[in-house]
């Protein structure tokens, strides 16, 4: 579903992609794992089409969206790309409601006005935010929060869904709580998943694959077998994980 | 705080507040409210006073429509050149407005360079309003110029990806997440803008003419009636204070009906 | 917020169409120097009712009004307060058949009334402490104070000429400039330093002076040393009513235009 091959990006003299390359396959839930701010996130971005690689090519669906470097340049918008993204910070539209920031991506040419509501309800009652409908990002938790900026991205129907770090914010509890719902929402939409964390264990828990990423490039993926997440008990610590071989 | 720190606080609030206002209190002072009821329902204030109302709008919608995409631009994009673009639109700020005046008759009065075109066309533009919104164009911009700028550039880049990846019409992104956004500086923009607008006298005086009902303002007016009777100039000013008062504390109240928390 | 979109709708076309000026069966543009406001107004009132014409005046300083008309700015009479602004438009090959001198204005020493008692007569000028105000020497009236200033010199304060009246006007020039607080650019600001006693005294024109009578004592200068300041009129070639702005011309010219001329304290050339 998401290819990618031969990245690069430098941000001055900081060579931050080396030789990127990564396969996805479609419904596959991918965890990108490694330490923090070493380039995730601007893979993510680099994916999103927010941000041109210095050379590379990204192909979605077998369809090149991103191409740079070589004789013939692509950029394909963001909004053309079938997917969605949860940012580490949700980056909400302050300024208005949660509906307004969920049926967003719905408004315009897409979708006439009745079933872009009736679409947000629904995303609202799958991510359990229906009583903060007329509530303003600022009034919310940052959990909530959280969940907004899931129903936001979803609300299209991407076919690929991009998370930057989505628990790292969060207490112990409640990120045992949004694991699993993350889990539940990953198997029912059968989404294709690129899922950054520097946390092991989470990405054991809601991945199928780990891609390690280390000194600009992945220098391995191997499958999970899977752990699901036990339901959230205070008296629970989380285990010291083991290094992936 | 302790009590001397508070004493100089106040001390220097006060004097700065005084400085300003007994200027104005001595306006209001020169003339009984006898001479000022009197004048102010005349023609010879009401025309004026329309004239600079009507002018001052004019120019700072003009701005806002106008020169909020190039703000945008140069906020946000960078491209080679940006400094002297960004400079540029800052010039007419350091220009006396008699300097402005002159420009803009060099360039635009029927033996300009641009002018000569336009004669040719039949279109003569000092002594008309439309020479009066471009002198007030020209001299007030920069104020618009400085504050939606910086409300632009204060807009979250993460929150204008989340938008553009949510749509392909950017245009969309721009007009309902970075505008909104930046509301509260464009709108003191405008209001500067605006503000400037109606105190313009130099550029005006020169381009577009101290022509009665027609390109003649407030600021004129008081300047020609300063010539012979300093009582009716003393009146123009007050009215003018007075108005130009109650439209800021307008535009300041909607302003904060606008605001988004 | 409806309510002011509403306010603008409405209130823009209305501000704009009331400020229309009525049709006039004829209409002048005349330029005319600022100092000719007042007496303008008049003349403009028995004109317009004697020819069925509406004029518009475009009042601003002498110079700003030349460069304007030189620059193309629509323009049917110049009146000038000095012959040099009207040479400039003269030179732009911009007149129409010439000028000519339609009033003439002497200068005149006002004297602030919180200053009577500092300076009551011509040399009390030269004393020290006293504040004067001048217009700067690039506008008309500045210039013709600096000579009247150098008449009184070169006549009453020098010992070989004929109207000598004493060593006190020796330097009389010198020691006046060295009073003076600043320099305007428009003769407005000068009358108004002195109605408000910022300045103890100035010099202007008679006109002026008659136009502030009740605020202001004056001195007169005598006319051996006085300037008479030459006030031009001039048809710009460029006009589409030179019919009509050759009668306003010929009637500033006439006995009707002298005698309001006259009543504003401007002599007849």
């Amino acid at each position: 579903m998401i290819s990618i091959s031969g990245l690069t990006k430098a941000f001055g003299e900081r060579q931050v992609i080396k030789d990127l390359n990564l396969d996805v396959e479609s419904g596959e839930v991918v965890g990108l794992v490694g330490p923090s701010g070493i380039g995730k996130s601007t893979t993510l971005n680099i994916v999103a089409g927010l941000m041109k690689p210095d050379s590379g090519e990204v192909k979605i669906d077998g369809r090149v969206v991103t191409r740079s470097g070589g004789s013939s340049e692509v950029m394909v918008h963001p909004a053309e790309r079938g997917l969605g993204y949860v940012m580490q910070d949700n980056a909400l539209f302050p300024h208005m409601t949660v509906v307004d920031n969920i049926a967003f991506g719905l408004r315009g040419a897409k979708l006439a006005p009745e079933r872009a509501l009736s679409r947000a309800q629904e995303m609202m009652e799958l991510l359990r935010i229906d009583d903060l409908a007329e509530l303003r990002p600022g009034q919310l938790s940052g959990g909530q929060q959280k969940r907004v900026a899931l129903a936001r991205s979803l609300a299209p129907q991407p076919n690929i869904l991009l998370m930057d770090e989505p628990l790292s914010s969060m207490d112990q509890e409640l990120r045992e709580h949004l694991k699993a719902e993350l889990k539940g929402i990953f198997d029912r939409l059968d989404l294709t998943v690129m899922y950054v964390t520097h946390d092991n264990l989470e990405a054991r828990q809601l991945v199928d694959r780990i891609a390690v990423f280390g000194s600009g490039r992945i220098s391995g993926t191997f499958f999970v077998s899977h752990q699901p997440p036990a339901e959230p008990s205070p008296a629970r610590l989380p285990d010291a994980s083991a290094a992936p071989d | 705080m302790n009590k001397l720190q508070t004493l100089l606080v106040a001390v220097s609030c006060a004097a700065f507040l005084l400085f300003i206002s007994i200027p104005v209190a001595a306006v209001f002072l020169y003339v009984t409210p006898g001479e000022l009821a009197a004048t102010v329902t005349s023609d010879a204030v009401l025309t004026p006073l329309k004239l600079s109302l009507l002018t001052a709008t004019i120019s700072a919608t003009v701005v806002l429509v106008f020169a909020t995409p190039l703000s945008y631009i140069l906020a946000r994009k960078k491209f080679s050149g940006r400094w002297f673009l960004d400079t540029l639109v800052d010039v007419p700020i350091v220009l006396p407005p008699a300097v402005a005046g002159l420009a803009l008759l060099l360039a635009f009065a029927p033996k300009g360079l641009v002018g000569q075109y336009l004669l040719s066309r039949g279109i003569v533009l000092p002594g008309s309003l439309v020479a009066v919104v471009m002198a007030e164009i020209f001299v007030a911009s920069p104020f618009y110029f400085r504050s939606s700028k910086t409300a632009f550039e204060a807009v979250n880049q993460r929150i204008i990806d989340s938008g553009r990846i949510l749509t392909k019409s950017d245009s969309r992104v721009f007009l309902r997440v970075t505008l909104p956004l930046a509301g509260r500086g464009i709108l003191a923009g405008f209001i500067m803008c605006w503000a400037r607008s109606l105190g313009e006298f130099g550029a005006t005086l020169l381009f577009a003419g101290n022509l009665p009902g027609v390109t003649q303002t407030m600021p004129l007016a008081i300047y020609i009636a300063m010539e012979s009777n300093l009582v009716e100039a003393d009146v123009l000013s007050a009215i003018l204070i007075l108005f130009s008062f109650a439209v800021l504390v307008a535009f300041k109240l909607l302003g904060g009906w606008n605001r988004s928390d | 917020m409806a309510v002011v979109v509403i306010l603008l709708v409405v209130g823009i076309p209305y501000a704009y169409f009331t400020l229309q000026p009525a049709k006039p069966p004829e209409q002048l543009t005349v330029f005319a120097a600022a100092s000719l406001t007042n007496v303008m107004q008049n003349i403009s009132v028995a004109f317009n009712a004697k020819y069925d014409a509406n004029i518009t005046f475009n009042f601003a300083g002498s110079g700003t009004l030349a460069t304007q008309i030189t620059e193309g700015f629509p323009c049917d009479v110049f009146l000038s307060a000095a012959p040099t602004q009207m040479n400039q438009v003269a030179n732009a090959s911009l007149l129409y058949n010439g000028s000519a001198i339609f009033a003439k204005n002497s200068l005149i020493v006002i004297v602030a009334k919180s200053s009577a008692s500092k300076v009551s007569s011509i040399s009390d000028l030269a004393a020290s402490g006293v504040r004067v105000e001048l217009e700067a020497s690039s506008v008309p009236a500045g210039a013709y104070a600096l000579t009247i200033l150098n008449n009184i010199q070169s006549t009453w304060g020098n010992s070989s000429s004929p109207s000598y009246v004493g060593s006190q006007y020796t330097n009389f020039s010198k020691a006046v400039l060295a009073n003076v607080i600043s320099y305007d650019t428009d003769v407005e600001s000068t009358v108004t330093k002195v109605v408000t006693g910022t300045a103890d005294a100035g010099i202007v024109y008679k006109t002026d002076a008659i136009a502030q009578a009740a605020n202001i004592n004056f001195i007169t200068i005598p006319n051996s040393v006085n300037v008479m300041a030459q006030y031009p009129v001039g048809i710009v070639s460029t006009s589409h009513h030179l019919k009509l702005a050759q009668e306003f011309s010929n009637f500033l010219l006439s006995s009707q235009g002298q005698q309001i001329l006259n009543n504003f304290g401007f002599v007849s050339p």
